[in-house]
């Protein structure tokens, strides 16, 4: 089932927590709402599920427009960020309880229960209550819970934020695995950006009630369309500079660090500019040049060079040792201009 | 910090001393008499008990009472807190004021303007014939049972309404937008999420309104209805030294007590779910059409008015001069407010009540704050500051009659704690005793705000712990000392139980004591009466006042299980 959104807007009082959002979501995918915290990505996690009303815009599941359409009407499944497992009702009556609501008979509820159990590997947990799990089994619950009624869509609030690092890695892969399997089109919101990058078909980046930008995890970190797109994602370094020329259908900018050649289309001499670059796109060269080394931080499989230049602090990776360099060095910087995003000032 | 000071041994003693000499040793007499016999262990006071017609219906009398009083006030309970809990209307706030004005006045002084109301020659029949509904005055209360059990849910429903309040706001939505989510609304949402999620309240609600419409004395009483419990238990502690069956009657109670606290604990624990870290959702409040909304807000209004509504006629009688067959008094008048002051009884009891309250709140601040101060911040085992906080808490289980008839009995042949010689300091000490949870409560959420740092600051810089007590705690404390210390002291006006059965003779009666003595004996005894009602109302709703002031929105919380 694709879901459309058109134009949504939401306010709580005067805060508008959404500015005419627009998305398409397509059948199958893995859809993920990224963004800071108070950026309204739960907001419309919830207008989709239908918990809130928008105050403006259309919502559409396929070729039908919901709005009218109650949450318990709209075929939905839905994991919370705090797993919402009913505490009086055992592991089994969670998850069957959906199943009831629709009336299945308790044969078909019972093969439905234990294949959802199977799926999440939580087989032989029938009889227990939420409290006697841990909350990694909770998480599992929840999504067993949601995925048995077998949902149009399957929406995820922020859904491992609650495990610790090492379980969140596994069930990222668990639960994409699941998803891809069943076919199901999920929506996914969260504020981890690996979380995102690691697996997502598309992401949206959101920010304070407007999406940003659209894109493929791969299209997300090497084009981002914003400023604020390139610091979210990933480590980013930022220079101001101005256009002063073209050469061989690149354009020149001036910046603290000499005159840099970037790819970009229609800039016109004196645009004042940001230049941005991924500091694993930084290479460096020895002896003379503006940059000073401030100081190299190992990190096991790579090297975190923290460059001076003017005012201006600047980082770089450095993977298998390339170069050796110590602090205090000075060193000259090359970037290659297909891996610089240029953004435009006013 | 050191673990253990023997400062904090000693003012564990003396307050545990304080606790096991007037609370755990009385109780215990009761026990003790009750079960031996001629220096033997026998049930033989049990058995004669359930063989007296006169018990057995007393006791089945009380069931009865409790039982509907305890249906009726949780189901309204449930609707009122539901209503004020989901919804947002226009009046809400108004409503959360007076839906608990109840509190302003024990109820067996409402019995006194129920009776008026619906007397054979009262107001509500005056009203009916006049419409024309009815052409001949109606006996009403020929049934006094329901009269009672009217009463005592006028007066008890802000109970259940807080606790279930408190439990339904206390259930997390994200747990009933997940039914929404999986295709479960209406009806079937509440019956399956969150009214199981809310039975934790309903049960504290339950065991509160039938406990104390179980042992409530006063309503009865002033119904002339001796055929329940705490009456038996009334009549009995007058000839205790001739009949034994008030310490078998009071175990009884006691007992049945314990049951239903024990029965509620275990099933609360069992059902208490610690909500999984709350999401960071909140609730949706529903609107109401305006249809809706106005019916609501009609119905709560006429529940609060039909509440006030004994109050209010004992207001006006306080003012009658002929209120006969006539919806409001006829002709007005002054003149109980004079009486009161002049009639020898009333004003004994007004010097009396004043000066028992305001002793008694000393006693029960000294106590209270020792108490809380050393289960809270004494350096002392835990168990040890466990088992205080428990005793000083077991008041609140300990219903006044079975308090007073402990004392009566375990202390008749003590010099200077004997009822029947002069009864003022039992009286004061009982009052204390009965008010101490709240004083300890209070006293307690103060201690837990001021953070310990606050007072290792003070030690750090030279201070001995009496004087960080005096010069830093204490003052960081102080409004919730005054809140309990009023708290304590409207309560202690309108104590019932132990005031009617701890003061025998009339020099020593108390107000309440008074109210009802005058009531049922004078010929303007009702109107005398419901004049010294109005200044008990008076100075309890003036207390209520300056106690939520102080304690802002932790009010509500002193009255929850």
């Amino acid at each position: 089932m694709d879901v459309k959104l058109r134009n949504i807007v939401k306010k709580f009082g005067k805060y508008v927590a959404l500015n005419k959002v627009s998305l398409d979501i397509r059948d199958g995918e893995l859809f993920f709402i990224l963004g800071p915290s108070g950026c309204g990505k739960t907001t419309m996690l919830r207008i989709i599920a239908g918990l809130y009303e928008p105050d403006e815009g259309d919502i559409f599941f396929g070729e039908n427009r919901v709005n009218d359409v109650p949450p318990y009407a709209r075929n939905i499944g839905m994991v919370f960020q705090n797993y919402a497992l009913w505490p009086h009702m055992t592991v089994y009556d969670n998850i069957a309880y959906g199943l009831k609501a629709r009336g299945l008979s308790s044969r078909e509820i019972d093969q439905k229960v234990k294949w959802a159990l199977k799926l999440v590997r939580m087989e032989g947990m029938e009889k227990k209550y939420p409290n006697q799990l841990s909350g990694g089994q909770q998480q599992r619950v929840a999504l067993a819970r949601a995925l048995v009624i077998e949902p149009d869509v399957l929406l995820l609030d922020e859904p491992l934020s609650n495990l610790d690092a090492k379980l969140r890695a596994r069930m990222r892969s668990e639960l994409k695995f699941i998803q891809k399997d069943l076919g199901l089109t999920a929506i996914y919101v969260t504020h981890d950006q690996a979380e995102a990058l690691s697996m997502a078909d598309r992401i949206a980046v959101m920010n304070i009630g407007v999406v940003e930008q659209v894109g493929t995890p791969l299209e997300i970190y090497e084009k981002p369309r914003t400023k604020f797109v390139a610091d979210f994602i990933g480590e980013i370094n930022m220079l101001e500079g101005v256009v002063v020329g073209r050469e061989n259908g690149l354009f020149v900018v001036e910046t603290v660090l000499g005159k840099l050649k970037v790819a970009g289309e229609d800039l016109a001499d004196g645009q004042k500019v940001t230049v941005s670059f991924r500091p694993e796109n930084v290479k460096i060269r020895r002896g003379k040049g503006l940059v000073k080394v401030r100081d190299v931080m190992f990190y096991g499989f790579y090297e975190e060079l923290v460059l001076e230049v003017g005012e201006v602090q600047l980082k770089a990776f450095l993977s298998g040792r390339e170069v050796d360099v110590k602090p205090g060095e000075v060193v000259s910087l090359e970037i290659d201009p297909s891996s610089i995003v240029v953004f435009r000032e006013k | 910090m050191k673990r253990f000071s023997l400062g904090s041994l000693v003012l564990w003693l003396a307050t545990t001393t304080y606790l096991l000499v007037f609370l755990v040793y009385p109780i215990l007499y009761v026990f003790v008499r009750a079960f031996i016999v001629e220096g033997r262990f026998s049930l033989a006071y049990f058995y004669i008990m359930t063989g007296d017609p006169v018990l057995r219906e007393s006791i089945f009398n009380s069931f009865l009472i409790s039982t509907l009083s305890t249906m009726l006030t949780v189901l309204v309970g449930y609707a009122i807190a539901y209503v004020m809990v989901r919804f947002d209307f226009k009046l809400k706030h108004v409503f959360e004021v007076l839906l608990l004005l109840p509190f302003v006045v024990p109820p067996f002084v409402g019995a006194i303007g129920m009776i008026q109301l619906f007397a054979r020659f009262g107001a509500v029949n005056a009203f009916l014939m006049q419409l024309g509904v009815i052409s001949r005055p109606i006996d009403w209360f020929g049934n006094r049972i329901l009269g009672i059990v009217l009463l005592e849910v006028l007066h008890l429903y802000p109970i259940a309404y807080l606790n279930i309040a408190a439990a339904l706001s206390n259930i997390d939505p994200t747990l009933e937008e997940s039914a929404e989510t999986l295709g479960v609304k209406g009806l079937r949402k509440f019956a399956t999420v969150t009214f199981p999620l809310s039975l934790p309240g309903v049960a504290a609600a339950t065991a509160i309104v039938f406990i104390w419409s179980f042992t409530d004395l006063g309503t009865p009483l002033m119904f002339n209805f001796y055929k329940v419990v705490p009456v038996q238990i009334f009549h009995m502690a007058r000839e205790i030294y001739a009949n034994p069956m008030g310490y078998a009657l009071t175990v009884f109670v006691l007992l049945l007590i314990s049951v239903i606290f024990l029965g509620i604990k275990r099933y609360a624990t069992a059902r208490s779910y610690e909500m999984l870290g709350r999401g960071h959702v909140s609730v949706r409040l529903g609107r109401m059409s305006k249809t809706v909304e106005v019916l609501v807000s009609v119905l709560l209004g006429l529940w609060v008015f039909a509440a006030a509504l004994p109050h209010i006629s004992v207001i006006l009688l306080s003012f009658s001069e002929r209120w006969f067959m006539t919806i409001i008094p006829s002709r007005f008048t002054l003149e109980h407010y004079i009486s009161i002051f002049t009639n020898d009884l009333t004003s004994i009891s007004i010097r009396n009540s004043l000066f028992y309250s305001s002793l008694a709140t000393l006693l029960g601040l000294g106590v209270g704050l020792l108490t809380a101060y050393v289960a809270n911040r004494g350096k002392l085992p835990q168990t040890l500051r466990d088992i205080l906080d428990m005793l000083a808490m077991w008041p609140l289980a300990v219903p006044g009659i079975a308090l007073a008839f402990g004392y009566l009995s375990s202390f008749s042949d003590v010099p200077l704690l004997s009822a029947y010689g002069n009864p003022t300091l039992i009286i004061i000490i009982a009052y204390a005793t009965r008010r101490l949870p709240y004083m300890v409560r209070t006293i307690y959420a103060g201690l837990q705000q001021v953070h310990r740092s606050l007072e290792e600051a003070a030690v750090s810089l030279g201070s001995k712990p009496f004087k960080v007590v005096m010069q830093i705690t204490i003052p960081l404390i102080l409004a919730n000392i005054f809140a309990g210390a009023i708290l304590v002291f409207s309560e202690c006006m309108i104590e019932v139980s132990t005031s009617l059965m701890l003061a025998l003779r009339e020099e020593y009666f108390p107000m309440t004591k008074a109210i009802y003595e005058v009531s049922t004996n004078l010929a303007v005894g009702p109107e005398l009466a419901s004049a010294l009602g109005v200044i008990l109302m008076i100075v309890v709703s003036l207390s209520m006042i300056i106690t939520s002031k102080l304690m802002g929105a932790k009010m509500g919380e002193l009255f929850r299980a």
